[in-house]
């Protein structure tokens, strides 16, 4: 019973977003029985939750570190336009792919010498890359939006974001995949605790061997290509990129990690809080809507949802550190 | 010969730079500087096109054309237009989004230091009346006049009869831009169709992605709606995407929208997408450009031209469809 009791403890911000999570859905089940009783809905969660949900898992890890990346919306968009720009010039989804997650890398090489070489702090550098893959996008684009109709012929579509046995979305299982192999790289390889230990103290940290400056670096090129990989595949699900490609994104993916319970100040985060919190954030809207209210409500409901959950994670911290 | 030779390269030393000034004299713009707000971000779908239509307006007159973006924020077009001020152009071009009484006495200050000022897609009224004279004209949609249209066009076109249903995805939050949806509304209503509307988000403003749950959430709880009507270009561009999975086949709903793209051309033709409504946003750019020239040049009043009557479908795409490619419609 004692081991029970400690384990509640232990896991407690996990227990909690859980619960907002059975709460929020049993709740559109109750209001919206004609959707959320039935699969449709569930399919259209699972074919958009995961691009958004890719990259928060990797922006976990960001800020676990104790960094946090802002560019990554402009990274997206960037990467898209030149997944884009690969399939028009070789018709080959698989070399925009490559370029795609090659753009991300560099921008995530871009942002981790910005915050470790020249020390600039993360907050700043990746403002200041975010206008700038933004700006370099948009002028290389001419301000214009690209159409891929065709590419929805190809089986790489088919393999990336096709529908598997005709109502599986694809991106779904690779999401489920990235998840796993997130998972096993923060609580299962030596990586996850360095960057855990950075996140904590970097001083302590190096002292201690750990090679603070190459975690550090290798965290940013992560979450460059999973930025990458999310942006072409919205592409390929979308059959098209636009100038303005991920700029929504922003809140849903911070709101997804911090409702997750990932630590602000570093040291502290799980993938699955990570991965909860962003199904939360993506079935609201929805959920709002088909209860019948109006959209308006939207953002009151994510506002109460976040300060809830914030709330909860601080107050269960406090609690178990006593 | 060298002597010939040495003639013809003296005549064309003395006559080249005439004929240059010559040329350069018969165009309206010559000499003039032109500040202009683009409304939106940089790349945006819609203000692209805009821009694009200036551009080439600038082009031809041989005016001198400065470019600034707003990601359509009125605060920023405020902004804009004050540094536009310092900057004393020959003429503003401004988007009226952020209202008569925030632009006033900024419109004031630019008149009282000769600076010509026109307005484009969000009309002015009050400005436009004290200085139309003075060539404060309008290029754009009615945004009231062009919802109506796109209702009275889809009761036509698609049959709909009191009691039938239908949802509209609009942006009513912003000011004038908001009356595009308010008129699809009203006409609706007044028809006796039960209307849904739905707000679209600021993420969903931006991101059209992320639209795909509402769309299936909608048409789940939903499924006797007979017409969707998306008041955003960029939405109706993914309504392809949000149908496809909502699995919904393209007979079974139609579809209008606004501001034909490419993606939008796509849906059009695979049966997605049934009726674009057209603000010609070229012209918009086009127009307000000649505006100032010719206010400046010959003094001529703001002309006051409505954009918005066109509708694309699948009868008259392919004339418009490679233009949208390069970005003109």
């Amino acid at each position: 019973m004692q081991s029970f009791v400690d384990y509640l403890k232990f896991n407690a911000v996990q227990w909690t977003i859980t619960f907002v999570f059975m709460v929020l859905l049993f709740s559109f089940m109750v209001f919206a029985p004609h959707t959320f009783l039935h699969s449709r809905i569930y399919i259209a969660y699972l074919s958009t939750i995961p691009f958004a949900g890719m990259i928060a898992i990797a922006m976990t890890l960001v800020v676990i570190s104790g960094e946090i990346d802002l560019s990554f919306p402009s990274v997206m968009a960037a990467s898209g336009f030149t997944f884009a720009k690969a399939y028009a010039f070789t018709s080959s989804p698989e070399l925009g792919l490559v370029a795609a997650l090659a753009t991300g890398a560099l921008a995530g090489v871009v942002n981790g010498v910005l915050v470790v070489g020249f020390k600039v702090p993360s907050i700043i550098a990746t403002i200041g890359t975010q206008f700038f893959w933004r700006g370099l996008t948009v002028l290389l684009a001419g301000g214009l939006a690209l159409n891929m109709a065709e590419i929805r012929e190809t089986a790489f579509h088919h393999l990336m974001v096709g529908r598997w046995f005709d109502w599986l979305p694809a991106q779904a299982v690779w999401f489920a995949l990235l998840t796993a192999l997130f998972w096993l790289l923060l609580n299962r390889h030596v990586l996850g605790d360095h960057l855990r230990f950075c996140g904590d103290n970097s001083s302590a940290a190096q002292m201690m061997g750990i090679p603070v400056a190459r975690t550090r670096i290798s965290v940013f090129v992560i979450m460059g290509m999973v930025t990458g990989l999310s942006g072409a595949m919205v592409c390929m699900e979308m059959a098209s990129w636009w100038p303005t490609q991920g700029e929504g994104y922003m809140l849903l993916v911070f709101a997804a990690v911090f409702v997750g319970g990932t630590s602000v100040f570093g040291g502290q985060g799980t993938i699955y809080g990570t991965l909860v919190g962003a199904i939360i954030i993506g079935m609201i809207e929805a959920g709002i809507i088909s209860s019948g209210l109006s959209g308006l409500w939207t953002r009151m409901v994510y506002g109460i949802v976040i300060i809830v959950s914030v709330s909860a994670h601080a107050f269960l911290t406090k609690y178990s550190k006593k | 010969m060298l002597k010939r030779f040495a003639l013809l390269l003296f005549a064309a030393f003395l006559l080249g730079p005439l004929s240059v000034n010559a040329n350069a004299a018969d165009r309206t713009g010559t000499g003039m500087h032109i500040w202009f707000d683009t409304g939106g971000p940089v790349g945006g779908t819609y203000n692209t096109v805009v821009y694009n239509g200036a551009k080439a307006a600038a082009e031809d007159i041989d005016a001198k054309i400065t470019f600034v973006y707003s990601d359509w924020s009125p605060e920023k077009m405020i902004e804009n237009f004050k540094t536009g001020l310092a900057e004393k152009p020959t003429g503003i071009v401004v988007m009226g989004h952020p209202g008569d009484a925030a632009y006033g006495p900024f419109i004031k200050e630019a008149r009282e230091n000769g600076i010509i000022v026109t307005a484009i897609d969000t009309p002015l009224p009050e400005t436009q009346t004290q200085y139309q004279s003075q060539g404060f004209g309008y290029i754009g949609p009615d945004a009231y006049n062009q919802g109506a249209a796109m209702a009275r066009e889809c009761i036509q076109r698609f049959d709909l009869k009191k009691g039938d249903r239908a949802f509209v995805w609009g942006l009513k939050r912003l000011p004038t831009r908001g009356l595009r949806a308010t008129a699809i509304l009203d006409v609706f209503e007044k028809e006796g169709v039960i209307v849904d509307y739905l707000e679209i988000s600021p993420e969903v403003d931006k991101d059209p992605s992320i639209g795909t749950p509402i769309v299936t959430g909608y048409l789940a709880a939903h499924p006797d709606c007979k017409v969707m009507v998306i008041d955003h270009g960029a939405l109706t561009a993914q309504m392809e995407n949000f149908l496809r999975t909502a699995a919904v086949k393209p007979e079974d709903i139609d579809v209008a929208g606004f501001s034909l793209s490419p993606a939008t051309a796509s849906a059009i033709k695979n049966g997605y997408v049934d009726l674009i409504g057209d603000a010609q946003p070229f012209l918009l750019g086009y127009f307000s450009v000649l505006q100032i020239a010719l206010t400046e040049k010959y003094g001529f009043s703001g002309l006051n031209v409505d954009t918005g009557g066109g509708f694309i479908g699948a009868d008259n795409l392919s004339l418009i469809e490679p233009l949208a490619k390069q970005g003109l419609r």
